[in-house]
């Protein structure tokens, strides 16, 4: 029988607490979150499963990456890396509540601001799951806040104006995971009188102060687990102690914060496609056409082999990543954005394969497949697309003296 | 000594407020789930209250953090903790590291929402076991170093005691938003029958407690007990401007060592039932009146001059 499980093999020996908790996440996987997938995905697009999360709370989850000092599980990206590939093999959405939670924990941890890391990061430590999110892209902004060389052509993007000891926000950000229920928001705003996106600066910013609004949810195709929605910011004032690594740095953060958690974007990725296998697997063992099971049609099995042996790479990159991520600073963009770019790839190529070899039962939902489907196109989106993937890795190609 | 009150600047004061209002958000109801599991015997049940008697190292890192945050809020509420102190060096609690695997921590917890609303800590040695208290080479407890004396010189007792005998009585402290004052009782209450158990439950280990207080605070609750106190005055309690508990000796008056024996187990055995009775009645306050009558401990105050003369 294949175990689709992480293999043990002697250059990704999980650590023993790393080990430990990814067990503990597949039984929550198996207890908890699957027997709510096809509900949550039915639901409305504004409802959101606290059950869930609450027990996703209680096992760390929504802390993992937090150093233990602040009350955190200290298991660093590859501990929620590995934790995300179990969670989003049911539920891809799900996975991303907790993995846009990291992304707002991000900056504050690369801040490498110990009063600000004092008075955000202990939050996630208490009784109540506490979310967090990260606001970036904009109405007429998106690439052009990853990308250095696009920041003097960004148009009409967030504002911040130093008023005395506080900053005052102005803008609208869109397409934000958790925005409806986050406690803060990591926010990148230009500062006045910086062309385009050229001063652009981090700010960590509560979302109980006035002046903060939040849109009504997205009605998504896939991820519906998750709740999207936007974050207007009209006149809202921001102590000067939340800037992230001072003012105009944001680019550089929001890079950091992009190579830090792409391994667990490609994690959710890879238990995408895994969700996906696993659901065509079991057909083609179960299904008989021509007096033997459908996979040992040659056909077949080269389409079933083909799409374990894309898990299985995608997987060993995003480890890869998230060790190189955990043990190098600054985080690295080479090892991260491949390992997404792969990931998100095969992510809808294993879906679409699964989807062929299950035939009219891959395209009802009481399948579950179907699902995978639509989820597998969703992270080709998010933190960083194909496109500017491509320009991340080439950066880091030619980032040398030879060229 | 006057007291007085430390200025901040407005980054400090900003700093505190944000701490403090970190802590308004945390709770720590899993603690008593982890408790309840893990050491049943730890907890007890009265009117809402939850209180967990734990030691250190019984207690997860996560929880132990939050305990610690809890501590330092509170002080910081009352002021007896340095802002600056506090912003220079980053805390959201009381350093880690400032506490000892075998000390005991006291934790009353509302129930139903699972914030601490009270807490009191019993500190051990840091002494291996069995170093005589008069061992002029021995470690020396907070409240010795504070005031510059050995307090059980100054007392006059320590001999045949050891130093793994005895803790240092710390941080009796309430959730400052408390304001209903049955409830208030109810957590003195619940923190003193906490004090009773450890001390039982660790008999004949815990023999003497140790201390500084200001007589109307934290004595009182020793002596309505029944514990016959020693307080020691005339001690020059000193922290340097930039310790964290600077402000503790500068905006309280008449902050005084104590030290108090614990009595043979079957008087401790006969007070605790006593006072449980009490905190289990409805009508806790005309109770609590009748026990401070019936259990009424002693102060003999020394003069620290003349007993070092």
């Amino acid at each position: 029988m294949i175990d689709t499980a992480l293999p043990n093999i002697g250059l990704y020996e999980l650590p023993d607490d790393v080990a430990e908790f990814k067990g503990t996440v597949a039984k929550f996987v198996d207890t908890t979150v699957r027997p709510r997938v096809s509900a949550n995905d039915l639901a409305d697009a504004a409802d959101f499963d606290w059950e869930i999360l609450r027990e996703a709370h209680d096992l760390g989850l929504l802390r993992a990456v937090i150093p233990r000092e602040y009350g955190g599980l200290g298991l660093g990206i590859l501990g929620v890396a590995v934790a995300l590939e179990e969670i989003s093999s049911a539920c891809a959405g799900t996975a991303l509540t907790i993995g846009a939670t990291l992304l707002g924990q991000a900056p504050v941890l690369i801040s490498g601001d110990p009063q600000l890391q004092a008075r955000f990061l202990p939050l996630f430590c208490g009784d109540s799951p506490v979310l967090a999110c990260n606001a970036v892209t904009e109405e007429l902004a998106g690439c052009d806040l990853l990308i250095p060389e696009y920041a003097a052509a960004a148009t009409e993007v967030m504002t911040a104006r130093r008023d005395g000891d506080f900053y005052l926000l102005n803008g609208r950000k869109r397409f934000i995971t958790n925005a409806k229920q986050a406690v803060y928001a990591s926010v990148y705003a230009n500062m006045e009188g910086s062309p385009g996106a050229t001063g652009l600066t981090g700010f960590i910013v509560p979302l109980d102060v006035d002046g903060v609004e939040r849109g009504p949810v997205a009605d998504k195709m896939g991820y519906r687990a998750c709740l999207g929605s936007e974050l207007t910011f009209r006149d809202v004032r921001v102590p000067v102690e939340n800037v992230v690594a001072g003012e105009g740095n944001g680019m550089v953060i929001n890079i950091q914060q992009m190579n830090m958690a792409r391994a667990t974007v490609a994690a959710i990725s890879t238990g995408v496609a895994r969700g996906a296998f696993e659901i065509a697997r079991q057909w083609s063992a179960d299904r008989v056409q021509g007096g033997r099971a459908l996979y040992r049609h040659q056909f077949s099995a080269r389409k079933i082999a083909e799409m374990a042996t894309k898990i299985q790479a995608a997987r060993l990159m995003y480890l890869n990543a998230a060790v190189t991520t955990d043990n190098e600073i600054p985080a690295p963009a080479f090892e991260s954005a491949t390992a997404k770019l792969f990931a998100d790839r095969i992510a809808i190529e294993v879906a679409e394969e699964a989807m062929s070899l299950m035939g009219a039962r891959g395209y009802l939902r009481e399948y579950g497949l179907e699902k995978f489907v639509r989820d597998a196109f969703g992270a080709r989106i998010y933190e960083g697309t194909p496109e500017v993937l491509a320009l991340a890795i080439t950066e880091a190609l030619y980032d040398d003296d030879d060229f | 000594m006057n007291v007085s009150t430390p200025s901040y600047s407005t980054h400090e004061i900003r700093y505190a407020d944000d701490i403090l209002r970190l802590h308004e958000q945390l709770s720590f109801g899993g603690l008593l789930d982890h408790m309840a599991r893990a050491r049943p015997a730890a907890v007890s049940h009265r009117h809402g209250l939850a209180t967990i008697c734990a030691r250190t190292e019984d207690i997860p890192h996560r929880y132990l953090v939050g305990i610690l945050g809890f501590r330092l809020a509170e002080y910081l509420r009352v002021g007896f903790v340095s802002k600056t102190v506090v912003r220079a060096s980053s805390l959201f609690c009381e350093p880690v590291t400032s506490t000892h695997r075998n000390d005991w921590h006291i934790v009353t917890i509302e129930a139903a929402t699972g914030r601490i609303v009270g807490y009191l800590s019993l500190s051990a040695t840091t002494d291996r076991p069995g170093v005589p208290v008069l061992d002029p080479r021995r470690s020396r407890f907070d409240v010795e170093n504070v005031h510059g004396i050995d307090v059980f010189r100054a007392v006059g007792m320590g001999a045949g005691l050891t130093t793994d005998r005895v803790v240092e009585v710390k941080r009796l402290m309430h959730r400052g938003s408390v304001a209903d004052p049955v409830l208030k009782l109810r957590i003195s209450l619940e923190l003193l029958l906490g004090l009773g158990r450890v001390v039982l439950d660790s008999w004949p280990q815990i023999r003497v407690g140790i201390g500084d207080a200001e007589s109307n605070v934290a004595l009182r609750h020793l002596l309505i007990i029944g514990l016959d106190v020693y307080t020691v005055s005339g001690t020059e309690p000193r922290l340097a401007a930039d310790e964290l508990f600077h402000p503790a000796y500068v905006v309280r008056d008449k902050v005084q060592p104590f030290y108090a024996e614990a009595p043979d187990v079957a008087v401790i055995r006969q007070r605790y039932d006593y006072v449980r009775g009490v905190a289990e009645q409805q009508k806790v306050m005309a109770a609590a009146v009748g026990m401070a009558r019936e259990l009424r401990g002693t102060i003999t105050r020394i003069d620290y001059q003349e007993s070092a003369a």
